[in-house]
């Protein structure tokens, strides 16, 4: 194959990326998820691509290793046909030329969550509402392992993981952003070199000498996120703590370097790759731990992280890598839907309509004819730092024509399909980059992605207001479309001389927004139990709460489960101070990995496609509602005590 | 007993010696201590500070003591995971002595179970109000004081965190069951000592934190209705907000602006009309001295004939007050002792004639070095006034920071000479930026 069909190997996105001069790659390390800058490199000396690393799905033909000569592979884990690993980012090319490389993609930013707390203090959970099925029959999923991905630390030391003798349920934790510490044990598809794990020895050496010392164990193991609140202590403490659903299933976490500060930007990735690694973690974890006591330790993973990238129909590397682990039974694995449900501002200044705003669809109906999305894109009186990015995904029997105006600007030319603009400065700081793609290797759509990208000097922002799409057709046969805009939240970064600056998302316009597949794409997997977020005391799903289907038509999100005021442990406030109040899909989708992981209790074989039959056939419809799948509340609330039935006979056949 | 004064910028800093026993009075801003207070008090780590005293939670009481309790937990730290075999180094922190207890009114305590939601109203508040863009003098200070505030509440609460609960071993008003340490006519007082010297609690009183309590209490009601009225008054059509990029943000703006006219922060009215200048000064302006300030922990501490009088950043007429209740004036209603840490780095507002007048001292400490012009000018001429006999020194603390303040210490400066050679010699002075011992 010529080096220039290889190049085709490696996704658009990629493509530019590496062919970034200095400085702009370093600014973009700077936002990028999947990008880092090497351990060493100053901020003052200008860094080129040799000096950035880069976080990438490989697709294999046959998931072997990849003979690339001089290629500087790190954290390669691999699982079926596909490899998630770090390596330079000039070495992008060199890869894409060894023969069992199909194509490489980028790691997706990951969404920080985004519950809302509140502030007042509150008192201890009611364990009744978590106390349902036999305890007999299911133990309080004593032989199962949860497995939380989530951010901000886990507070191993707050009471709720504590046994009666006071040591530990958690068995271990993975704090990917330990700057030193022994990573976890290399395995033959697993080998990391990043990040520390804690082990339960660690935890219970630190509670005893907590004692003594009078200092908090979680300060003598610390993690590189210890939040006062943290989300991932609320979120461990639904799934598995005392007062949670799974009492006394063993604990494992992962904890994902999302960076706070942002000037940490660039050291860090936090980008789809590493949930990936997240898995296999605790995957490996849950064998060795079975391998140890000789039976069977099922896993039930809960993922409260979102992306919004990708098609939306499971076929991102990530959505494929959940799946393929999810094809060994006793293992299920539960995804917050996310919290982009509110399209419309409930009052002036407020921020959450934005979040809603981020899906657009629609079909052009014959050859010729067209539509314009229109992409708000905020800047006025505050710098919008943020890169701003949208993925327009059509079928693979049509052929659309793409262009783009910039606010108060001249349409560019037609980029039809194969053809691309890289970076075109448009002379006030921002450039554009336009690629209009066939065949997508994973899913064989089309696609257009398109790149707004804010200048280097970080004082000045995307050009804003309305950016306008033009899709028009050469070819119709189906002429559906669907776009997302993949962003950061909205938040200010900080006062850079007398300018507030602000990472803003962009949106889409009320006109363009279409009120429905808002469902984070992490979430749009085919074994995955993507998860709404169930007002409990209103009988109705929180408005912020995500709506599907998928792009491809599939029921996401499955079910509703309670994530509204939902009272768990508050991690990191001291002794005092132990509870806290949070609403979310974050909350909703912890119940539900508690409940999977009751039913694995209960039917040790049970396949992650069983669980989610179970849950959504046993789901009640909420007040008003049929039995059919609605796009914000799936298939209706979550029915604990029947999904704990239903796993203890589903194996049960009668001769007739 | 001995009194020490530790070079800490524009904030309070000073270490007490009795006979063994040794306490910290605050500790300036986080940088000062970092650099200057943790080494000197490294020096002597194998002896345990018995008492820490935290006036109030200004950051330029906390900020060092926030350093402190890092320090001390690093260190713990480090020891336990040397111990267990762990590749670490040491903290880049010197190792301070062993804290045993500490005084100070923690905000959870002062406002109870209702302390997080106002440091949390507090927070969002100045949240809001940051959508604010230059304009009048009078908004920013709005802007300002919010941001201030919600920067207090949140170190007051992290110091809490860190040692409440009997953490690193340290003991939060042991004297007091543990509680707030306010001065109750009806209630019989604890004693308080630091080897042989005597504290006496002139402030505040326990009406005074009633009165906070209150304050804030009211606070966090009118700033929910004020939120909510806001919210509701301007529901808009959300076809105009997609009209432009612009209209996103005015909304934002708008909110701020709304939110900065209906609030009625305690403290904040004075603060407005401060950040709005006249040149001129005024003196004793108990409205314009915010809550924590006032609600600072103050104290006489006598040992044999020895008085030294400690004010936080409290007020002249509480501290008089604090006095007279614990029967510490004289006939004529005055007090004459060794040291004064003059209240509030020599602020006006805090400094009164018949304060001046009434409280005389050997020995006048001013911690601050020029920044918000403290000390002013007028509290200088105010005590030598009073002063119409007698020998007595001014001990200027003024670690330099920032041109910017030195231009005051500059005029402070002058101004001490002129009135030095005005008393013909009565009054002596010192400026000093290291640790010294006042005789």
């Amino acid at each position: 194959m010529s080096t220039t069909n290889n190049r085709r190997k490696i996704h658009p996105k990629l493509r530019m990326i590496a062919r970034e001069p200095s400085p702009e790659i370093a600014v973009r390390a700077h936002r990028s998820a999947s990008l880092c800058m090497k351990a060493g490199t100053e901020f003052a000396q200008p860094p080129t691509v040799d000096d950035v690393l880069v976080n990438v799905f490989v697709h294999t033909t046959n998931g072997q290793d990849i003979r690339a000569e001089g290629a500087q592979i790190r954290n390669k884990v691999m699982r079926g046909q596909i490899q998630a690993m770090t390596l330079p980012l000039s070495q992008v090319a060199l890869l894409a030329e060894a023969g069992n490389v199909t194509h490489l993609e980028v790691g997706e930013p990951l969404s920080p969550p985004a519950p809302t707390v509140d502030p007042s203090k509150v008192g201890p959970p009611d364990r009744a509402r978590t106390d349902f099925g036999s305890a007999t029959r299911h133990r309080f999923g004593e032989d199962v392992l949860i497995g939380i991905i989530d951010v901000q630390g886990f507070d191993f030391a707050h009471p709720d993981f504590l046994t009666r003798d006071g040591s530990t349920r958690w068995v271990a934790i993975w704090d990917q952003g330990a700057a030193s510490g022994k990573p976890p044990e290399k395995t033959r598809d697993f080998d990391v070199d990043y990040g520390r794990e804690l082990t339960a020895k660690d935890i219970n050496n630190a509670l005893a000498a907590s004692k003594q010392l009078r200092v908090p164990a979680t300060a003598l193991e610390p993690q590189s996120q210890m939040v006062p609140g943290s989300h991932g202590t609320h979120v461990a403490s639904i799934a598995a703590g005392n007062s949670g659903v799974c009492r006394r299933a063993r604990i494992a976490g992962v904890l994902i370097s999302l960076p706070e500060e942002d000037v940490d930007r660039r050291k860090s990735f936090y980008d789809s790759t590493r949930i990936a690694h997240a898995v296999d973690y605790l995957v490996e974890l849950s064998k060795r731990l079975g391998a140890e006591e000789g039976r069977k330790i099922p896993l039930s993973i809960n993922i409260s992280l979102g992306t919004n990238g990708h098609a939306h129909d499971a076929s991102a590397a990530i959505s494929r890598w959940l799946d393929n682990a999810m094809n060994t039974p006793g293992r299920a694995i539960s995804v917050a839907a996310g919290n982009a449900g509110q399209e419309k501002a409930a009052f002036e200044g407020d921020l959450g309509y934005v979040m809603g705003r981020i899906h657009t669809s629609g079909r052009i109906s014959s050859r010729g004819l067209g539509t314009d999305i229109e992409w708000m894109v905020i800047g006025d009186g505050r710098s919008d730092v943020s890169e701003n990015e949208l993925e327009i995904w059509y079928s693979a029997q049509d052929r659309f024509k793409v262009q783009l105006r910039p606010p108060g600007g001249q349409w560019t030319e037609e980029v039809k399909p194969g053809e691309f603009i890289l970076k075109r400065g448009l002379g006030d700081g921002t450039s554009i980059s336009i690629y209009n793609e066939v065949y997508h290797p994973s899913n064989g759509a089309n696609y257009i992605s398109i790149y707004l990208t804010p200048s280097p000097d970080e004082l000045r922002g995307v050009a804003a207001g309305q950016w306008t799409v033009r899709l028009s057709a050469e070819e119709v046969r189906d002429g559906r479309y669907h776009g997302w805009i993949e962003r950061d939240d909205p938040r200010p970064v900080g006062r850079v001389g007398t300018r507030e600056t602000w990472r803003f998302p962009s949106f889409f316009s009320e006109r363009s927004n279409v009120d429905e597949s808002s469902v984070s794409s992490l979430a749009c997997g085919m074994r995955v139990l993507s998860v709404a977020n169930l007002d409990f005391s209103r009988e109705r799903i929180n408005v912020t709460s995500s709506q599907g289907p998928t792009r491809d038509g599939r029921f996401k999100p499955d079910v509703a489960a309670p994530g509204t005021d939902i009272v768990a442990a508050k991690g990191f406030a001291g002794p005092k101070d132990l509870w806290v109040s949070m609403s979310g899909t974050s909350m909703a989708s912890p119940y539900v990995c508690g409940v999977a992981g009751l039913m694995m209790a209960i039917e040790k074989g049970l396949t992650a496609a069983q669980i989610e039959g179970i849950i959504q056939a046993t789901a009640r419809p909420l007040p008003g509602a049929s039995y059919s799948w609605l796009n914000d509340a799936g298939f209706g609330r979550i029915d604990p005590e029947k999904c704990l039935l239903e796993a203890a006979t589903v194996n049960q056949r009668k001769g007739l | 007993m001995q009194l020490t004064v530790l070079p800490s910028a524009h904030g309070d800093c000073l270490l007490l010696e009795s006979g063994k026993k040794r306490m910290l009075i605050d500790g300036g801003p986080d940088h000062s201590f970092r650099k200057l207070v943790l080494p000197e008090l490294a020096k002597s780590n194998d002896r345990p500070i018995d008492c820490v005293y935290l006036s109030h939670i200004d950051f330029d009481h906390i900020g060092g003591l926030l350093v402190l309790v890092d320090a001390l937990y690093a260190w713990r730290v480090y020891g336990y995971r040397k111990e267990k075999g762990d590749d670490v180094g040491e903290p880049a922190m010197p190792r301070p002595p062993e804290v045993l207890k500490v005084w100070h009114n923690a905000f959870t305590a002062q406002l109870g179970d209702n302390a997080a939601l106002v440091a949390s109203a507090l927070a969002n508040t100045a949240e809001t109000l940051s959508a604010l863009t230059a304009t009048d003098a009078s908004t920013m200070a709005i802007r300002a004081y919010h941001q201030d505030l919600a920067t207090h509440t949140g170190h007051a609460l992290q110091l809490t965190n860190r040692i409440g609960a009997g953490q690193l071993g340290i003991k939060v008003n042991p004297e007091y069951k543990a509680g707030l340490m306010a001065f109750d006519d009806e209630v019989q007082q604890p004693a308080l000592k630091l080897g042989k010297a005597k504290f006496t609690l002139l402030g505040p009183t326990a009406e005074d934190l009633k009165n906070l309590r209150r304050e804030w209490d009211d606070w966090l009601r009118d700033n929910k209705a004020a939120v909510r009225k806001i919210q509701k008054a301007s529901r808009i059509d959300a076809d105009a907000l997609t009209s432009s990029a612009d209209a996103f943000v005015v909304p934002l703006e708008m909110e701020a602006r709304m939110l900065a006219e209906e609030l009625s922060t305690p403290g904040l009215d004075a603060s407005v009309e401060d950040s709005l200048g006249s040149s001129a000064k005024e003196l004793g302006l108990r409205k314009k001295v915010t809550p924590p300030n006032l609600a600072s922990l103050m104290f006489l501490v006598e040992e044999g004939k020895q008085k030294l009088l400690l004010t936080g950043d409290g007020h002249a007429d509480d501290i008089l007050a604090g006095l007279e209740k614990r029967q510490k004036l004289d006939g004529d209603g005055k007090l004459h002792v060794n040291i004064l840490k003059v209240q509030h780095h020599g602020a006006e507002y805090n400094m009164t004639p018949d304060f001046a007048r009434r409280i005389t001292a050997d020995h006048y400490v001013f911690c601050g070095n020029g920044y918000a012009t403290n000390p002013e000018l007028i509290v200088l001429d105010t005590i030598v006034e009073a002063r119409t006999a007698g020998k007595f020194k001014f001990w200027f603390n003024s670690t330099p920071e920032k041109a910017a303040y030195s231009e005051q210490m500059t005029k402070v400066q002058a101004r001490v000479e002129e009135l030095a050679a005005a008393t013909g010699g009565r009054l002596k002075f010192e400026f000093r930026d290291d640790p010294f011992r006042v005789p």
